[in-house]
């Protein structure tokens, strides 16, 4: 079956995939693998597979070599390679119902051998995982949720990712004096049909990352129990290899502290914009880069609003490390200036993401979480101005009731100038922006009680927030950053 | 990037009287800081609140129309204090000429430092320089949390007495038992022949700095003196009440040391505290502290800094035992901090 398929098709056999067949792993998923010598009418057999691939939602390309089943709604598929060409491909995920499109074809693995391998492997430690997680989470019901009390770093603490109710991760940590690192005792995770490929992986890595970080110590992070360690869990290692970085390197049960600042900038979303920045930040040595990803994480600041700090200010040293005395009052408005802007446009790409478009919508039942868009952005850092894409089509967010504003259409953007206090050369900002990119809706943004300082003529959006209330969250955002781990 | 610059907005006469209003009650919240320990922002918050409002009133005025005039060359000036201009000029200050004519004529003008001008700024930091390397791998050689905790601070100590000029050159109290703490503190207060004072840098999880500490500054004794005044005290009050039956008072409290602010800065209010206190002892009569100790790694480096210092200059004027809790009414008791 397999030679006809490839035959066929002119393509050629996967590396290493006759070996990985034969392999004692591959027979542990007896009952998953997609057999290419089984009958079509068994539901792990290569043409069973083949038929559940024609039939989805988006039938992939004929070149696609279904191995086994991601979840109920997935496939591992690996596109094999046309005679004569290369032939090192990964293996990919194949949705059968309709997902987005940038969420198609996530990469699973590297290789063939390697995601079996690594599957096989997973599987066989999950269940034992399973029960272990339960008697920690019952413990520390006992000892610390009952009693109201706060756990230390040092105590064994489960936790529990989930997605519209389905639980995609658990895990059990503490911080180890042994190491001055990380344990993790327990690591499991799985695939959803509803969840991004190894999004699951990405989430509970950087949960680690920071719990890492914020209990101090080496960065380190160390896999099983104290004298009976368990290798670096294969899912998190499938993840690394996805995303080109290479875990256990240095011990196979370890992260290192290199491995770990690796994962931590890959687990942590920026845009390339924002990457390039922060790279420079690091180059420059204003900022670890266990503390970028963790103010990220931690949403002290969001992308967006760091971003927009460190594209427009040079103050942002002294922003991240909790800004200048309130008495060097010059200083601080600089700073609080910017915070302003940055925060005032976090607000605004929530409220992008948050739009309840279903209201819109004729097509029944409405499902608000499955609405949540993502808008794209990219800082104008030489005028301070952010341009945002995937708005939804219509009236501009936050448009002031007593002036005219022009609707969004659906491929256009946004462009849109925050300021705190808002200055007669921004006004002219605004219209020199909006004739440089006539395609674009441009409009200052400014705080609910500064729209009177703004003429009729220049295109406004108003904040919810007064000023008050955003330097109040300011204050907040600063003081967790004067106290928390360089 | 964008640029700072400086808007000097003329204030109408109309608006002047209340604005000054406003900046006389900044200026006393400011006042009012000063008074408030280090860290306590609570009225540097009111300053700010009320200078937003200054702020707002000047951004008002320029967009009615009110005479503006922007210089990048006060980005220079370092002023503390409000940026409401009146009265008379202040030295040593780069003013454009109509904002010095503004004032002349007994106008009041806000300075507004506004970071949105278009042009190149200069980023921070140094080209080149890197991030700082991710942490050594480091193994303790067995045993329970306790005893590795202590490993590796002493591990850590050992690595900044060998090195006191580098970057490692640092004592790290954070997350370190209080038991650990006081006593690996203790060992290396000791001076053994040959060996110079070290004054070692403090530097918390946070990045904060304490004062520094000196290290292999005394020679000890380890006999608990007989005949001295003995005063009782916990290290801090209402962390354990049932202490008070125990002991003579609390050397610090509470409510003015745990606050929310930089390690560092506790450390430093609690040296001074406690060398200021050390000082008010009768010096005429050598004083045993029996100290009943719980956490809090800046308020312990800072109390035994000062008993340090207090030593150096003062070398049989008192002697210190550390307490250490251990669970209800139960304390174990360190090793003594007294010199020879």
């Amino acid at each position: 079956m397999l030679s006809a398929f490839l035959n066929e098709r002119g393509l050629q056999m996967p590396q290493g995939l006759m070996e990985v067949y034969e392999s004692p792993e591959a027979r542990s998923l007896d009952a998953l693998i997609y057999w290419p010598n089984r009958p079509d009418s068994s539901v792990n057999s290569l043409g069973w597979a083949l038929r559940q691939l024609r039939e989805s939602a988006t039938p992939p390309p004929d070149n696609y070599l279904p191995l086994l089943p991601v979840d109920e709604m997935s496939i591992a598929c690996f596109p094999c390679s046309a005679l004569g060409a290369s032939n090192d491909n990964g293996v990919v995920r194949w949705h059968l119902g309709i997902v987005n499109e940038s969420f198609r074809e996530g990469l699973l693995d590297i290789g063939v051998g390697e995601y079996i391998r690594s599957v096989a492997e997973e599987l066989r430690a999950r269940n034992g995982g399973l029960k272990r997680i339960a008697t920690i989470a019952n413990r520390y019901n006992a000892d610390y949720v009952e009693k109201g009390s706060r756990p230390r770093g040092s105590a064994l603490r489960p936790v529990q990712l989930a997605c519209q109710n389905v639980i995609i991760g658990l895990a059990a940590l503490r911080h180890d004096a042994g190491f001055d690192g990380l344990r993790v005792p327990i690591y499991l995770t799985c695939e959803a049909p509803h969840v991004a490929t190894h999004e699951a992986n990405r989430a509970m890595a950087a949960l680690i990352l920071c719990d890492a970080f914020q209990n101090g110590g080496t960065m380190e992070i160390r896999f099983g129990e104290r004298g009976r360690e368990d290798a670096v869990p294969p899912a998190l290692r499938r993840f690394g290899r996805s995303v080109g970085k290479s875990l256990g390197m240095e011990g196979p049960c370890c992260i290192s502290p290199q491995e770990a600042r690796d994962l931590f900038l890959a687990v942590t979303p920026m845009p390339d914009e924002l990457r390039d920045r922060c790279d420079d930040l690091f180059d420059r040595g204003v900022i670890s880069p266990e503390r970028l990803c963790f103010t990220i994480m931690s949403s002290i600041w969001s992308a967006i609003e760091l971003d927009y700090i460190a594209s427009t200010s040079s103050r942002i040293e002294s922003i991240l490390r909790g800004g200048t005395q309130a008495d060097y009052r010059r200083h601080r408005l600089a700073e609080l200036e910017t915070c302003r802007a940055a925060l005032m446009l976090g607000m605004l790409q929530r409220h992008i993401d948050n739009s309840d478009t279903a209201a819109q919508s004729d097509r029944g039942v409405r499902v608000f979480e499955d609405s949540v868009a993502s808008a794209s952005w990219s800082i104008r850092g030489d005028v301070g101005a952010a341009a945002i894409a995937g708005a939804p089509e219509g009236l501009l967010p936050w448009a002031s009731q007593d002036r005219e504003a022009a609707p969004l259409s659906e491929d256009g953007y946004l462009i849109t100038v925050p300021r705190g206090l808002p200055t007669p050369s921004d006004h002219q900002l605004v219209l020199d922006v909006q004739s440089e990119h006539p395609e674009a809706v441009v409009a200052l943004l400014v705080p609910a009680d500064m729209v009177d300082t703004v003429p009729k003529e220049i295109p406004l959006m108003v904040c919810p927030d007064r000023i008050a209330a955003l330097d109040t969250d300011i204050e907040r955002r600063l003081d967790m950053l004067r106290v928390g781990r360089l | 990037m964008t640029i700072e610059r400086s808007a000097f907005v003329l204030i109408p006469d109309s608006l002047a009287p209340p604005l000054l209003q406003l900046e006389s009650r900044a200026i006393a919240a400011l006042h009012r800081a000063e008074k408030l320990p280090p860290g306590d922002r609570t009225e540097a918050i009111r300053f700010e609140s009320i200078h937003a409002v200054i702020d707002q009133v000047a951004t008002a005025a320029m967009a009615n129309g009110e005479p503006t005039v922007f210089s990048s060359s006060a980005v220079e000036n370092n002023l503390r204090g409000t940026s409401v201009l009146h009265g008379e000029l202040l030295d040593r200050r780069t003013m454009p000429e109509k904002v010095v004519d503004w004032m002349a004529a007994g106008k009041v003008v806000v300075e507004l430092r506004i970071p949105h001008n278009p042009g190149a700024t200069e980023v921070g930091g140094d080209p080149g320089h890197g991030p700082p390397p991710p942490a050594k791998r480091w193994i303790s050689s067995g045993g329970d949390s306790a005893a590795a905790a202590r490993e590796r601070f002493e591990f850590l100590l050992s690595e900044a007495l060998s090195n006191p000029q580098g970057g490692e050159g640092t004592i790290r109290p954070s997350d370190v038992s209080n038991k650990v703490l006081t006593e690996c503190l203790r060992r290396n207060v000791e001076a053994h022949d040959g060996e110079q004072r070290v004054d070692l840098r403090v530097t918390y999880r946070d990045g904060s700095e304490g004062p520094r500490f000196p290290l292999r500054a005394l020679r000890m004794n380890i006999a608990k003196p007989t005949g001295w005044r003995v005063l009782r005290f916990t290290l801090m009050s209402v962390r354990h009440v049932d202490m008070d039956l125990v002991v003579d008072g609390a050397w610090l409290r509470n409510s003015r040391v745990s606050r929310p602010r930089p390690a560092g800065l506790t450390d430093g209010i609690v040296f001074d505290t406690s060398l200021r206190q050390l000082q008010c002892l009768d010096a005429s009569v050598p004083t045993l502290i029996c100290m009943y100790q719980t956490g809090l790694e800046p308020a312990i480096v800072g109390f035994y800094r000062a008993v340090v210092r207090h030593l150096i200059e003062n070398p049989q004027a008192v002697a210190v035992v550390p307490y250490y809790y251990q669970g209800e009414k139960d304390f174990a008791e360190g090793t003594i901090w007294r010199t020879s």
